[in-house]
């Protein structure tokens, strides 16, 4: 969806001089970037899990905690706020 | 704070796209040309992040990139050699959009994990590296490009 959502974007923004789309394209951008914060902490959390020096593993315990948590708000908010979205 | 600085690097500083003017073409070519032409204009003024390496330049070469491949993959259709570069272009995206993770999980990394920041710092260089040799490999495809449809 998100992928899906900035190619039209895209599309919209190289033809706006002849195709007027200004509302149109503020609702698909609103609607890949609710899904901006849920990407971001899983991917970050992912290539943190996989980064993690040996020697670090207790350090990285709070950080990873806060990145699940984060993780699982955002996936939480982007379902609630897409569900919402009308084209 | 650390979330707040988590987001500002997230989400900072995106540059706009360039407008396209299409207004008085009549022809497929003639918009595709000026599609390309616009996006490709952007990725080249950008691409001295490439030399800089600071992370903001470097992210906003990747969304001038993004813009440029979603173009030549919108066109495939009308001329198949244009995907061949999206491809490349592709690559190029990847290893900087994984350079990019790399300085957001930096800037929220705890100050008590020296061995894996250095790891992380390590793997950077070595993204921006490939897409500094990926963006050498695309001369000659954007030098034809240039050729081509002006």
């Amino acid at each position: 969806m998100r992928t899906t959502g900035r190619r039209f974007r895209s599309l919209l923004e190289d033809v706006a001089s002849i195709a007027k789309s200004k509302r149109l394209r503020g609702r698909v951008k609103r609607a890949a970037a609710a899904t901006d914060a849920a990407r971001d902490a899983t991917i970050i959390l992912r290539l943190l899990e996989t980064s993690v020096h040996e020697s670090e593993g207790a350090m990285a315990q709070p950080l990873l905690e806060r990145l699940r948590n984060q993780e699982r708000a955002a996936t939480r908010d982007a379902r609630k706020a897409l569900s919402r979205m009308r084209f | 704070m650390r979330a707040k600085r988590f987001r500002a690097c997230v989400s900072s500083g995106n540059v706009k796209p360039q407008p396209v003017e299409l207004r008085g073409l009549a022809n497929v070519d003639g918009i595709v040309d000026r599609v390309l032409q616009t996006r490709l204009g952007e990725v080249r003024a950008l691409a001295s992040g490439l030399e800089s390496r600071d992370k903001q330049n470097l992210h906003d070469f990747r969304i001038a990139c993004k813009r440029l491949r979603y173009a030549l993959e919108r066109f495939g259709a009308v001329e198949p050699s244009l995907e061949q570069i999206a491809d490349r272009l592709a690559l190029l995206q990847d290893a900087l959009g994984e350079a990019h993770d790399r300085d957001v999980l930096l800037t929220i990394l705890p100050p008590t994990m020296p061995a894996t920041e250095r790891r992380l710092q390590q793997e950077r260089t070595q993204l921006v590296d490939r897409a500094d040799a990926l963006w050498s490999e695309l001369q000659p495809m954007m030098r034809a490009l240039d050729s081509h449809r002006t």
